[in-house]
């Protein structure tokens, strides 16, 4: 009688887990300002304004192969990823579209020597890093590279891949790292620090969302999706505001303070929007060298019409 | 032989287990192929020549990092012969710096020797010296007290009773310390390639699995998973079954 109680008592409770599953998002814990919206809805609640019942699960990675892979394994709704990543994932065929887009990040390749004024002056020997293959920062090397000398591979044997920080203590000590193709907040501790931009988003014409990945179930649950968007939308709202709760979130999670988070709102080319630039444009150039093997259509990418509406109006 | 036809049966008995579970669709297929696919990555890699060149420049990194590991380990096993405090002072900083693996220096490794070679032999040199002194110094301690004595009464030089009758005698744990230098120096160097690696140029293989990770290849990482078992496997059975054969086993050290 007592075993039977037991199996109803952990039935029942194994069927409340069940209901509580379908009110809880799963997301990719992220950090460094251009990941804001995300962490700024989680800890001003703005998720339960919308649904005071939704659970908001978050999980760290290491990166963005880390988070594309749960999400493929099914272990994350969504997650937000820069667009050559995105593009692989989708391209090899995972069940994954394009939501909306968080930012625009400002990304600058940053150097320190005074004699390297423009790539013209990048030796073989030196080392430029980025945070990883199939990143942002390699395409638009790649991208400029093909622009200028005509052979999107030239600065391969250049390129290192290793995390910012550690790019930017290896940048800043003198290693043999001479560049390190910076996002913000790297790019504007560098320049504090003497660095100087040789190449930015606006030498090559591209802007370049960093953008969520939503799985087809999260996206098929029409009024959760709904309820994400707002949120973000929300987010966004706050953070473009400048409002004084989410400036002090930025400050205490990124442990800087407030004039310096307005420093880094205000950076030219830093964007909150959930508007997403750079798919086509990237799309190109990866089928064209070889990173990507398949011809897919905008619709491919993207779970809604307004961006592919977006994205078929713009060049970059 | 027995040996390998028992190894081939686990083999096969795993594939299949793999392939099973493939089919039944329990993940999904693009994190986890099916072993044909794996198979025929690798195969491919092996016909065009690709995999070599990994494996080649992965052999040579170790290599580096057991020449140069070797080197300082002469060196210290020379000065800790000197004087007993020397010894105990080497014997410390093992125990101080054994326990800290060598991935966790790798940010203090590109500091010093920048982003390459260098750092990769320091984080292989440091996970391969410290196990293999320990090993010698202890060996050479346990030696029976009787061997030196009757060296020493008939006047047998230093050197020669350092090859003669401490090396011998210290061999066996000096192979089991090699044993262990050899898998965390392999261990560090897998993972200290795919912390930092460069695209264009010549990489081994933890760079070759990071980047396949990077075009969600997951076929072709796991066939280099597979090189790197097939090489685990070919060094602890083949080689230091050699060493442990010419040496331990024919001077009758152990059975």
């Amino acid at each position: 009688m007592i075993r039977n109680l037991f199996f109803v008592v952990v039935l029942m409770i194994l069927i409340g887990c069940d209901s509580n599953e379908n009110k809880s998002l799963r997301i990719a814990q992220q950090y460094s300002t251009i990941y804001a919206p995300i962490y700024v809805a989680d800890e001003l609640k703005i998720f339960n304004e919308f649904d005071p019942d939704l659970k908001i699960q978050k999980q760290s990675f290491g990166g963005g192969a880390a988070i594309v892979e749960a999400l493929i394994g099914g272990d994350l709704d969504m997650g937000c990823v820069g667009i050559p990543p995105a593009i692989m994932a989708i391209n090899k065929g995972a069940d994954l579209k394009i939501g909306f887009g968080i930012n625009i990040a400002p990304i600058e390749l940053m150097v320190l020597d005074k004699n390297i004024k423009s790539l013209d002056d990048i030796k073989p020997n030196h080392k430029i890093a980025v945070p990883g293959a199939i990143s942002i920062q390699q395409m638009m090397l790649s991208i400029a590279a093909m622009q200028k000398y005509n052979d999107a591979t030239k600065f391969d044997k250049n390129i290192i891949t290793m995390k910012n920080p550690d790019s930017y203590t290896a940048l800043m000590s003198g290693t043999d790292i001479v560049a390190h193709f910076a996002p913000m907040p790297f790019n504007i501790k560098e320049k504090a620090g003497g660095a100087r931009a040789i190449l930015n988003g606006d030498d090559l014409d591209l802007r370049s969302s960093i953008v969520c990945l939503v799985t087809k179930e999260l996206y098929n649950d029409t009024k959760r999706y709904k309820i994400i968007k707002n949120t973000f939308q929300r987010s966004i709202e706050l953070l473009n505001s400048k409002d004084k709760n989410a400036m002090e979130i930025i400050s205490k999670i990124e442990k800087l303070s407030l004039a310096k988070v307005i420093e880094y709102m205000d950076y030219p080319g830093n964007e909150y929007t959930m508007e997403i630039y750079g798919v086509k444009r990237l799309e190109s150039h990866m089928l064209q060298n070889g990173y990507i093997k398949n011809k897919l259509q905008l619709k491919d990418y993207f779970w809604e019409e307004e961006f592919i509406a977006l994205n078929e109006k713009t060049i970059n | 032989m027995k040996k390998l036809s028992t190894r081939a049966i686990y083999i096969a008995i795993f594939a299949a287990i793999w392939q099973s579970v493939y089919y039944l669709e329990i993940f999904p297929a693009m994190l986890f192929p099916s072993v044909f696919d794996i198979f025929s990555s690798l195969y491919k890699e092996l016909l065009d020549g690709s995999l070599i060149i990994k494996v080649g420049y992965t052999l040579y990194l170790i290599f580096l990092g057991i020449l140069v590991s070797f080197g300082i380990i002469v060196v210290f096993v020379l000065l800790s012969s000197l004087h007993k405090n020397i010894k105990n002072y080497f014997i410390s900083a093992v125990s101080v710096l054994d326990p800290l693996p060598g991935i966790a220096l790798l940010p203090l490794a590109i500091l010093w020797f920048g982003v390459g070679k260098g750092a990769i032999v320091f984080v292989m040199a440091h996970s391969i010296i410290w196990p293999v002194l320990l090993a010698i110094l202890l060996g050479f301690d346990s030696i029976p007290k009787i061997y030196k004595e009757v060296a020493l009464n008939m006047q047998i030089p230093k050197t020669r009773m350092l090859i003669d009758i401490y090396i011998p005698a210290a061999m066996a744990s000096i192979i089991m310390g090699l044993k262990s230098g050899w898998a965390r120096a392999w261990r560090a160097l897998i993972a200290a390639e795919m912390i930092f690696g460069t695209t264009g140029a010549l990489g081994g293989l933890g760079w070759d699995i990071y980047i396949k990770r990077s075009y969600l290849d997951m076929p072709g990482m796991l066939a280099t998973l597979i090189v790197l078992m097939v090489i685990g496997i070919l060094v602890e059975d083949l080689l230091f079954k050699f060493i442990e054969n010419k040496t331990i086993k024919k001077w009758g050290v152990v059975s």
